[in-house]
């Protein structure tokens, strides 16, 4: 077990006039080393769930555990948690503000107060891990391409080391073939370092490709957890709250609901395209 | 084709700018759009590709009279855009929404932001009222008219940008990756506006986006790369062209993935399918013949 | 955390207050707080009391909101008013060591008080029923004449116009960026001025170059939407006097005269 909610409410802009219950009753538990997405339309409450997460909003009522230890107990070190659940914000290139690529990427490390030669070594792994090429360590971040300056960010938190990496739609705003870049080097990092992944996403194709479990949420609440092949069979339900499914998995369905015999829970264009094959001889 | 008109025409457009160090010293050129020959009929739905920084940006610019060629020429409904006396009438004839909902939605309630534009043509005031009264009806936005763009989501800011676009009464509206920043929902609510503006009012529209999913609602399409056209033709055409695509860093959509799959099993497909229903119903009545 | 600040606050009611021309009250509001500073009489405090309540009530909006108005100066109030209590000579009525109060310092603190309250309220009845964008469009047309002074009037209100829509939009991103700097460790409570002024570079940087890009985007949109300067453009919502305007200033006529009236020929008090 990494992260456990229990009974989780927040509530949004307390004592304004805005004032609105974000998340109610929310318990949930991200277990080590798992791929998850969370899916939703604005304002279901999944860019306040992330933020619980690394006690950047503190819930209203319930509890959070991090690796069993209640993150609002008095003695629970609030930087720590910030180093172990990485947390890369929608547009994370928004936030650079070093003079060089190396400076901005060293600047969480730092601040954990770890040694000089500590924070070098993550900082420049953390460079490698994201695909940045020594020629740009001391070029300024405000002069890198969109997709670099988006790799950069990533960076800076990967250079904290966490356990978990939440990441808000890392993927908007890029080309097709920088989001599948992103995808890898996720793929990567939650195989070979054995992170744990979660992120938000709105391309129901992706996480059906990368992500082992699918968290949906609407109106502050989690209304289906499973593995993608069972969530998306809810391809109804899923429409009805503002989410579709997998072109390659409504294809499927809409074929199944014509009374032809076949696999209908596929979830990538390979698994469609056998399926038919299948059928049809 | 025909003697149609040509809403936009480009002769060789080439744009280039320098690029300077810190010291303001010119370090480069950089040629951001080279050599583009682009016509483009009234009335019809065109989308543009590419992926970032393949100038796409910059074209969309062009179009609307915010930059100027540096080689070349370009004629938005017959009037040269490099006359400085026609900058404004193309502004007009060819409107723009950009990327960014928040950045540029310029007044504090959304009815007087879509009285901006007419404002600033001098518009008399009673037909203010009732353009901006209309457009926001056509994008169904009306019931916000005394909102504050603070409080509306991502999609209906957009959709009164579109409004602020549309109560200029333009020939043409170029999209600038103007579904970049949205959710799925508000995405496809922007483009049923869009869809329905140029079937209904015969607005030309330029879609500029990498979501490929949007393109299969265009007439034709080009492709970008390294400011050259890569590619022209027909959703069906460019989708068919997986090299060029990925050359391009971009992908077809899902669907037309699986008939392509397909169609290389040796299942005899008609070119360029792209909707889940056209997919499905091609395939039930080969299964029925079989 | 920071966008709970709010700015403008108006309240959205459906009086004859809030259709008055904009013009009218901010004209009206200057006389209102001008006159407060032209008399020294309990009448005259009373008769400007009647009046900003008689408004208050017409207006529809609640007491309580345009008393919350006086909140954030409440120290500066009781400052000045104990300032001018202690320090005025006089008539000596308390005595405690070397502190005297006199007849003379509890009077003017008391008219002191009075007027800065007043005039905040007023001011505040004021922001309350007109919107931003009229007050703005109120300013343009007060100040045109100044115009053939050379002053960019035009270009002042847009600029008033457009922060008034960027301050919310501006403070949300503040808040984005200090989160983000945050998970990354950040610390902005600890250490002394300096290293606290140094910790808010990593969300005034970025700040800056989000300011510098929104301006960029934001000149392009306007001028995408035909923006040429002041001159040959219409109003959407041109502003008309209708009769309940020249009805309003023949009340803040009616006003001054009860005012002057009843500070001249009452007994002072």
């Amino acid at each position: 077990m990494s992260v456990l909610l229990k009974n989780v409410s927040y509530i949004y802009g307390k004592g304004s006039s805005e004032e609105k219950l974000a998340l109610r009753d929310i318990n949930l538990e991200i277990r080590q080393n798992e791929f998850a997405a969370v899916v939703g339309h604005t304002g279901s409450g999944k860019s306040t769930l992330i933020q619980l997460l690394n006690g950047l909003e503190k819930a209203e009522s319930g509890e959070i555990f991090f690796h069993g230890k209640n993150i609002y107990d008095k003695d629970f070190s609030m930087k720590m948690l910030r180093s172990k659940v990485g947390l890369v914000f929608q547009y994370p290139e928004h936030q650079l503000f070093e003079s060089t690529v190396v400076k901005d990427v060293a600047f969480g490390p730092s601040n954990m107060g770890w040694e000089q030669l500590k924070v070098e070594l993550s900082t420049f792994g953390a460079l490698k891990d994201v695909g940045i090429g020594e020629e740009l360590f001391d070029v300024s971040p405000l002069a890198l391409s969109g997709g670099q300056k988006r790799r950069v960010a990533i960076a800076g938190v990967l250079a904290m080391e966490p356990e978990i990496l939440v990441l808000d739609e890392p993927m908007a705003g890029l080309d097709p073939a920088s989001r599948k870049e992103i995808f890898e080097l996720l793929k990567k990092l939650h195989r070979e370092r054995k992170i744990t992944v979660l992120l938000v996403s709105h391309s129901m194709e992706d996480v059906a490709e990368y992500a082992s479990r699918v968290i949906v949420m609407n109106q502050g609440q989690i209304v289906l957890d499973g593995e993608p092949r069972k969530v998306f069979r809810y391809e109804k339900e899923l429409s009805k709250i503002g989410l579709g499914v997998p072109q390659a998995t409504s294809l499927m369905h809409f074929l199944a609901e014509q009374g032809v015999a076949v696999e209908d829970d596929c979830l990538t264009v390979q698994e469609s395209i056998s399926a038919i094959l299948k059928w049809l001889k | 084709m025909g003697i149609k008109n040509k809403i936009i025409k480009s002769e060789n457009l080439a744009h280039e700018y320098a690029r300077r160090d810190e010291s303001g010293d010119v370090t480069g050129i950089v040629r951001a759009l080279d050599g583009i020959d682009v016509q483009i009929e009234a009335g019809s739905f065109v989308a543009v590709l590419g992926a970032n920084g393949s100038g796409k940006s910059t074209f969309a610019k062009h179009l609307n009279g915010l930059l100027f060629p540096t080689e070349g020429t370009l004629y938005i409904d017959g009037m040269d855009t490099a006359d400085s006396e026609n900058t404004l009438a193309v502004r007009q004839t060819a409107g723009m929404v950009f990327q960014n909902p928040d950045n540029q939605i310029i007044a504090n309630i959304v009815e007087e932001d879509v009285g901006f534009g007419p404002e600033n043509m001098g518009v008399p005031t009673d037909k203010i009222l009732k353009r901006v009264e209309e457009c926001l009806k056509e994008t169904g936005m009306y019931s916000y008219r005394r909102h504050s763009p603070n409080h509306l989501s991502g999609g209906q800011k957009q959709r009164v940008a579109v409004a602020g676009v549309l109560a200029m009464r333009p020939k043409c509206i170029i999209l600038d990756e103007a579904t970049a920043m949205l959710d799925p929902a508000g995405r496809k609510n922007v483009l049923d506006t869009i869809v329905r503006l140029n079937k209904k009012e015969h607005i030309t529209v330029i879609l500029i986006t990498h979501y490929m999913e949007e393109v299969t609602l265009a007439d034709y399409v080009y492709v970008m790369k390294q400011g050259k056209v890569a590619y022209s033709g027909t959703p069906g055409e460019v989708f068919q062209n997986v090299g060029m695509l990925r050359e391009c860093r971009l992908e077809a959509p899902q669907i037309t993935q699986i008939a392509q799959g397909l169609q290389k099993a040796g299942i005899p497909l008609t070119q360029g399918v792209f909707t889940i229903e056209g997919l499905a119903k091609e395939l039930l009545e080969l299964a029925k013949k079989r | 955390m920071i966008r709970n600040i709010t700015i403008g606050q108006y309240y959205a009611a459906d009086s004859v207050v809030h259709r008055l021309d904009p013009r009218v009250k901010v004209i009206g509001t200057l006389v209102y707080i001008v006159s407060l500073f032209l008399f020294n009489n309990f009448w005259g405090y009373a008769v400007a009391a009647g009046c900003f309540c008689a408004v208050t009530v017409v207006s529809k909006v609640p007491f309580s909101y345009i008393v919350r108005g006086l909140k954030p100066v409440f120290f500066m109030l009781v400052f000045t008013a104990l300032l001018n209590l202690f320090w005025t000579p006089g008539t000596v009525f308390f005595q405690l060591g070397p502190v005297e109060l006199t007849w003379e310092g509890l009077r003017k603190a008391f008219f002191l008080s009075v007027r800065l309250i007043f005039l905040i309220l007023g001011s505040s009845l004021m922001t309350l029923t007109t919107t931003p964008n009229q007050l703005t469009n109120a300013l343009e047309k007060l100040l045109a004449p100044l115009c053939h002074l050379h002053v960019p009037v035009h270009e002042i209100a847009m600029m008033m116009s457009i922060a008034l829509r960027f301050i919310p939009i501006l403070v949300e991103e503040t808040d984005r960026i200090m989160k983000a700097q945050m998970a990354r460790g950040a610390d902005f409570e600890s250490g002394n001025v300096i290293q606290r002024l140094r910790n808010m570079l990593p969300i005034l940087v970025p700040l800056f170059v989000s300011a510098v890009r929104r301006a960029n985007d934001l000149a392009l949109a306007m001028d995408a939407r035909c923006y040429h300067g002041g001159s040959g453009r219409t109003k959407m919502h041109p502003l008309r006097y209708q009769g309940r305007d020249f009805a309003a200033y023949l009340l803040c006529i009616a006003y001054c005269v009860l005012l002057y009236a009843s500070v001249t020929y009452l007994p002072v008090l």
